[in-house]
């Protein structure tokens, strides 16, 4: 059964960032993702929460281009971009981070930040030349760690971040490319409850025209930080609402709180 | 300037001294045509270090791109081309193979990319074997010339410095570029490079057709040097020789695969005349990097510095002199101002 879930009443400010119509995976006999449809408008953020396996993941990596689906489409931008793979997806302009930090582990944290800053641009191919400390792609890199509070590391080597330094550092890649559309994949996995408090400031403090999809465990997290939000559970679609509706849902009550015995 | 830096800015000066003074110190042809053959072979080495080390990708045929351009080189020579066009044949040759290469690498890692360039390096080897109209098959092609400009000893000497000096240079200015940036995202982690806009398989094939021009290069030269080419250059122990090179100098440095090439050459032609057993020797000196310097000795160098710089920077220093107290209570500075 589609899931239609049309964007939210009164944002036709512009054309949606994401559209995803009747979007399924099946591995073998597993259908990890069943027939989810979603409309994220272009200043709107929401969120997809569900338990371990509901399927979070798998619609995470198909909307960013790393695994085909089995069914329905992907819009990015008006464009369907259903069989164009991860790198054109990004050039047009999709930023993501990764459930588990992938950040290149030998490198500084600036030029981490200076290499996502060219994500595959022209710039990207210079060979004559080293690269400059001063040139635009630092600035810009410099620009995204100052706005995640990394500032300070920027010549520390990644191994010697923290693992909430380094999920910052995710964000920081992320906003460095410039996206027109923001997928967070679970950033919040592994934090303490404090940097749990400094990654949500950091989200909240992102600009509203940037639109977001985040995919998170946590419900207070989602509900806290997103316009609407979904829920899904074996890969089905439960109810998507704004957090109020979403927490309110017996259903989702069931999921996160357990299910009552039947009598 | 750091310390580090003087040193290693100091070193090159001296090795480039040494280099440059050779034919006036009295050194035999011999010693001459070693240190050639050491700045061929590290130049080739060079080129795999850049594959390696910047892109992750450890080839088994590099040996066959040279063979391949030596090739082009000598079939020239032997049709009394002038020295420009063997030049452009080698040149045209390479860029042939290499993009092969690079085309058949590009969707390829790890083993697999080790495997296909293995079995790209025995296509090479089989054609140079077979293919005996224009490689003389067994017998490869002799009496390969070089260019009059460089026809004397000498002056193919320091031409080889210059190359050597200009390739490492190349390759240490790619390395540090946005470029070798790239390669070093996509070596650590292709999914990311991908998330981010990068075409991996083209930067792959980039970083192929480079490193392949530098191996070409080398393989001219090395024509030039013994005036002939056979099947043997392109057999699968030269582009393992050339990995033993790049292991023992230190992979990612910009002189280990000269060190690693200089102790490859002088066991092979030097230490050969005294230990009939001289393999054995080279094998067991690479166990002994492997077990006890992982990082080559040029690396392993390098991490000693770091290691003592750190340990200098993290010694406790005394107390300030203001901080040194006289029994009677006055600080032992404003003693010494009033004594």
């Amino acid at each position: 059964m589609s899931a239609t879930v049309p964007g939210p009443q009164g944002s036709g400010a512009g054309a949606p960032a994401l559209v995803i119509s009747g979007l399924g995976k099946r591995y073998g006999g597993v259908q990890a993702v069943d027939e989810i449809s979603l409309e994220l408008g272009p200043n709107e953020r929401i969120g997809v929460i569900g338990p371990n396996g509901a399927g979070k993941t798998t619609l995470f990596k198909m909307i960013a281009g790393d695994v085909a689906p089995t069914t329905g489409t992907v819009e990015l931008f008006g464009n369907d971009v259903t069989r164009t793979g991860t790198a054109r997806r990004a050039r047009m302009g999709v930023g993501r981070t990764f459930q588990v930090s992938n950040l290149f582990r030998d490198m500084s944290v600036i030029d981490n930040v200076r290499v996502a800053a060219r994500g595959g641009s022209s710039k990207a191919r210079i060979f004559w030349w080293p690269q400059m400390p001063t040139d635009d792609v630092s600035q810009r890199a410099g620009e995204a760690l100052e706005s995640v509070g990394l500032i300070d590391r920027r010549d520390d080597q990644v191994s010697d971040l923290s693992h909430g330094e380094q999920r910052q550092l995710e964000i920081a890649m992320a906003l460095a490319s410039e996206p027109k559309l923001l997928l967070l994949d679970e950033p919040a996995a592994g934090l303490s409850a404090a940097e749990r408090t400094t990654l949500r400031q950091l989200i909240e403090e992102l600009p509203r025209t940037l639109p977001i999809l985040l995919i998170e465990h946590d419900m207070t997290l989602a509900l806290g930080l997103t316009d609407r939000v979904m829920c899904m559970e074996n890969g089905r679609h439960v109810v998507t609402g704004t957090p109020d509706e979403v927490r309110e849902h017996e259903t989702v009550k069931e999921i996160y709180l357990g299910r009552r015995d039947k009598k | 300037m750091t310390r580090t830096r003087a040193i290693s800015g100091g070193a090159i000066v001296a090795l480039l001294a040494v280099a440059v003074a050779l034919p006036y110190i009295g050194a035999t042809s011999y010693v001459i045509s070693l240190v050639s053959t050491i700045l061929i072979a590290g130049m080739l080495a060079s080129s795999l270090n850049f594959l390696i080390g910047d892109a992750g990708m450890a080839s088994l045929g590099h040996g066959a791109i040279a063979a391949a351009s030596a090739y082009g080189a000598g079939w020239a020579s032997k049709q009394g081309l002038d020295p420009g066009t063997q030049v452009l044949i080698a040149l045209g040759i390479t860029l042939v193979v290499s993009f092969m290469y690079g085309i058949l690498s590009m969707r390829t890692s790890g083993i697999y990319f080790l495997m296909v360039t293995l079995a790209l390096g025995m296509v090479v080897y089989g054609l140079a074997f077979r293919w005996s109209q224009v490689t003389g098959g067994e017998n490869g092609i002799s009496g390969i010339k070089r260019p009059e400009f460089i026809g004397e000893w000498w002056t193919f000497y320091y031409f080889l410095v210059g190359a050597f000096v200009l390739t490492t240079a190349l390759l240490a200015v790619v390395s540090r570029s946005p470029f070798g940036a790239s390669l070093r995202g996509i070596r650590d982690s292709e999914t990311r490079m991908r998330s981010l806009g990068y075409s991996v398989p083209a930067y792959r094939l980039g970083a192929f057709m480079i490193s392949g021009t530098v191996a070409g290069f080398a393989g001219l030269l090395s024509v030039w040097l013994t005036h002939f080419v056979s099947p043997s250059t392109a057999g699968v122990h030269k582009s393992v020789l050339l990995i033993v090179m790049v292991i023992l100098g230190g992979v990612g440095t910009v002189f280990g695969p000269l060190i690693g090439a200089a102790v490859v050459v002088l066991v092979e032609n030097v230490l050969s005349n005294e230990v009939e057993r001289w393999p054995t020797v080279l094998g067991l000196i690479f166990i002994l990097v492997i077990l006890f310097a992982r990082a080559g000795i040029v690396g392993s160098f390098n991490k000693l510095i770091g290691r003592l710089k750190r340990r200098a920077t993290s010694t406790p220093s005394p107390p300030a002199e203001a901080e040194l107290v006289t029994p009677s209570g006055a600080p032992v500075s404003e003693r010494n101002h009033t004594a």
